[in-house]
């Protein structure tokens, strides 16, 4: 009894909490007009992904709004909504909050607020080949220059990151600065829109993800900040490899052998495949037709079974991935002469495949592949109604993007972005380094590494193998199967949709529900985490500048960070363990002796 | 029961609770986090996978000696009493020293993806009864009931 009351007199008194005042909201604010539109969803895709708070600032927004924003991402094209005097709501945000620049029109700007906020002088802005701009370079990385936008700006007192070259490599003027202001807060210029023209270039097609992404890292460097990281247990990127354009004919012995070697050896590296499958082979011409479940496709259907015992899964690639007179592979399915086909139409052809598909590999099939992607609306509704959680597609963008059905009202499909592209045939080995440049690119940003491999020979066998091997030798990547993925994605982003910061002597992190283990909150500009609170419970798994959290199951689920080392009360738990260690010793002893006869 | 006999299911005990935390640690994870520490167990703050089978499997080994008196055909009350005594303590030492070697694992062999690797066991970890701050080093409260208990048994088998 005495051991008891000493217990909860203890665990009471270890409850120590302490409290703060001189709290401020960690947030984005992005000011873009509705030119602008394109580039706005890159970034706020970028911001969703990389797990900034932020918002897109209204209209007619007070200064005093504004300057509750951390970092403001500014666009020629919201100039108007920072009020009448644009120049000057900028000049009095920039001494209080980071600003970033992205693209044309700082000429907007008063010679004074662009010389003091920014350290620049204004000369001109043309099209790129008017200045015979064809590249951004900075020390590490180099962006191609299309036709578009740039401005030339002189330096006066902002240091710069990166220069334009022309085709000869030759300087030009700079195209990325920044300015360290006296009250610490920093200024940083893009002087082309480095948030659009993503996947345009294909022997780089991401580095201008990685940019933005170092820059707003450097820019929030001088605040702390608080990301919800885009992949669980705090990993930084995540593989997928999918086996393309798989039907019911790929039943010849090299391509079986090939399959079944390639599948060992991302089994032996416990990496799942995904495998977009046509599950019905159609050639109206020589009138051929044959399905999944027929016999001739037993070899097919048997290595499905094997990728589905190495965790990974079938996504359905269409149903015959054909129109008209075409060949299975050749046409698209959905979209036939430039008219999309009918929402019943386009749901019945998924709905004969998937159950095709099902009834064969005898497992659930969540994840889908429009042909050539050429999906519409339709197509989205058809596939949510059917189940479906998760659509690859090639929406320009190396990071998840969500379907919000108005009806759902919250995400409901994840799009995953075809990233790495495909091995075409005829490759030749080095196609393995422009891969790694691109694994390199991806891990800047935390982009998804989406490699498609149809397998057609040996050298795509071996590329897709180093390729694997390469994104896993940079660590902390996420090899989990595509629906795995798809339903930490869908948790994430309705927990991402509750979630605010504050940071005072402790931050307060608010986030909506989230059934999957794993959200990790990294906190960057502070010291060593020294506690976590999750819906006032102590939680224990955190590291120096992380925190990996349980399950949320409330609407709203708050977690507290604290970082003073809270000090374990020393003399009354000892007190506790010695009484404790007495009333047993005096208890066992005695009995024990009494049973062995020792007495 | 010999004291061979005894010595040798101490032993067994022993070896089946390293088996066990180092298969914990270094196995029962999710990308390189050990089980423990993601999943937070609702019953007492006990992972699943110890109520089943690692305690079972245990109690089993622990009660061995009981176990064979029971099912003999000459059966002696004392020595079965004496035998179950020396299981018991035998099963609080293995549970006991399972849950200690996960921590020593932990702290001096960490897994690289361990966010807690190197770390003893942290105030956050507090099981069921808390945790004592014993020379700025914390411990588990019920290894000051178990440890005693077990220790007591066998000074007392050793010294009848």
């Amino acid at each position: 009894m005495c051991a008891l009351l000493l217990l909860t007199i203890s665990a009471t008194m270890l409850r120590v909490q302490a409290t703060g005042s001189d709290e401020y909201h960690f947030r984005v604010g992005v000011v873009a007009g509705e030119s602008s539109r394109e580039s706005v969803a890159h970034l706020s895709d970028m911001l969703r992904h990389s797990g900034y708070p932020y918002d897109l600032v209204t209209p007619g927004s007070q200064i005093s709004e504004l300057s509750t924003y951390s970092l403001l991402i500014i666009f020629e094209s919201g100039l108007s909504k920072l009020g009448e005097n644009a120049s000057e709501s900028i000049l009095n945000l920039s001494g209080r909050r980071n600003l970033l620049w992205i693209g044309h029109g700082i000429g907007a700007l008063d010679r004074e607020t662009l010389s003091k906020v920014f350290g620049l002088r204004y000369v001109s802005e043309s099209l790129a080949e008017t200045f015979g701009v064809a590249f951004a370079s900075s020390s590490s990385r180099r962006t191609r220059i299309f036709n578009e936008l740039v401005t030339h700006v002189e330096v006066i007192e902002a240091r710069v990151e990166a220069c334009f070259l022309d085709i000869t490599s030759r300087r030009l003027f700079p195209s990325e600065t920044h300015l360290r202001l006296d009250t610490g807060t920093i200024s940083y210029f893009f002087a082309y829109d480095v948030s659009n023209w993503w996947n345009v270039d294909p022997e780089s097609p991401w580095s201008r993800p990685a940019l933005l992404s170092a820059a707003i890292r450097f820019v929030s460097s001088n605040t702390p900040t608080v990301l919800l990281r885009p992949y669980p247990r705090n990993l930084n990127s995540a593989f997928i490899c999918r086996i393309e354009d798989v039907d019911p004919l790929h039943t010849s012995a090299e391509w079986l052998e090939r399959a079944h070697g390639y599948l060992q050896e991302y089994r032996a590296r416990r990496v799942p495949l995904s495998v977009a499958l046509v599950p019905v082979y159609m050639d109206p011409v020589s009138r051929l037709e044959i399905r999944l479940s027929e016999e001739s496709a037993n070899p097919v259907s048997e290595w499905l079974n094997a990728v589905i015992r190495g965790r990974g899964v079938v996504v359905q690639h269409g149903l015959t991935h054909q129109h008209a007179n075409w060949r299975t592979g050749v046409g698209t399915e959905f979209l036939v002469n430039g008219s999309w086909m009918e929402y019943e139409d386009q749901q019945r052809r998924i709905s004969v495949g998937k159950i095709e598909i099902e009834d064969v590999v005898r497992s659930r099939v969540l994840a889908f592949e429009a042909p050539h992607y050429k999906s519409n609306d339709d197509t989205l509704r058809a596939l949510l109604a059917l189940g479906f959680r998760c659509v690859f597609d090639d929406h320009s963008s190396p990071f998840f993007a969500f379907w919000f059905p108005e009806e759902h009202g919250r995400p409901s499909l994840v799009l995953v972005p075809e990233t790495l592209g495909y091995i075409p045939l005829g490759s030749t080995l080095s196609m393995e380094d422009s891969m790694r440049r691109l694994v390199d690119e991806l891990a800047e940003s935390g982009g998804i590494l989406l490699l498609y491999n149809h397998l057609y020979d040996d050298v795509a066998f071996t590329i897709g193998i180093r390729t694997m091997e390469y994104a896993l030798q940079k660590g902390s990547v996420w090899t989990a199967n595509v629906n795995e993925i798809t339903n930490f994605a869908l948790e994430r982003a309705r927990s991402y949709s509750g979630f605010s910061v504050e940071i005072g002597p402790e931050i307060t992190v608010r986030l909506g529900p989230c059934a999957e283990r794993g959200l990790t909150l990294l906190v960057n500009g502070k010291e060593r985490i020294g506690w976590v609170r999750v819906n006032g419970k102590e939680w224990p798994l955190f590291a120096e500048n992380y925190v990996i959290l349980p399950e949320l199951p409330a609407d709203s689920n708050t977690v507290v960070i604290g970082f003073k080392q809270q000090a374990y009360p020393q003399w009354k738990t000892v007190l506790l363990g010695l009484g404790l260690v007495g009333v047993v010793t005096c208890t066992v002893l005695p009995i024990s002796r009494r049973v062995f006869g020792g007495e | 029961m010999k004291k061979e006999e005894f010595l040798g299911y101490v032993v067994l005990c022993s070896v089946l609770a390293f088996i066990f935390s180092y298969l914990e640690y270094y196995y029962i994870t999710l990308d390189g986090i050990p089980y423990r520490e993601i999943y937070r167990a609702e019953f007492l703050n006990i992972p699943p996978y110890v109520l089943f089978p690692f305690a079972p499997v245990l109690a089993l080994a622990a009660f061995l000696p009981t176990i064979n008196d029971l099912f003999s055909r000459r059966r002696d009350l004392n020595e079965l009493q004496r035998k179950f005594v020396v299981s018991a303590a035998n099963f609080l030492w293995a549970m006991t020293l399972l849950d200690v070697l996960y921590y020593v694992l932990r702290f001096a062999f960490p897994h690289p993806m361990d966010p807690l690797g190197g770390l003893w066991i942290t105030p956050g970890e507090a099981p069921l009864l808390g945790l004592v701050n014993l020379l700025g080093i914390l411990w588990p409260t019920w290894y000051f009931a178990t440890i005693p208990a077990a220790i007591s048994v066998y000074v007392a088998y050793h010294i009848s």
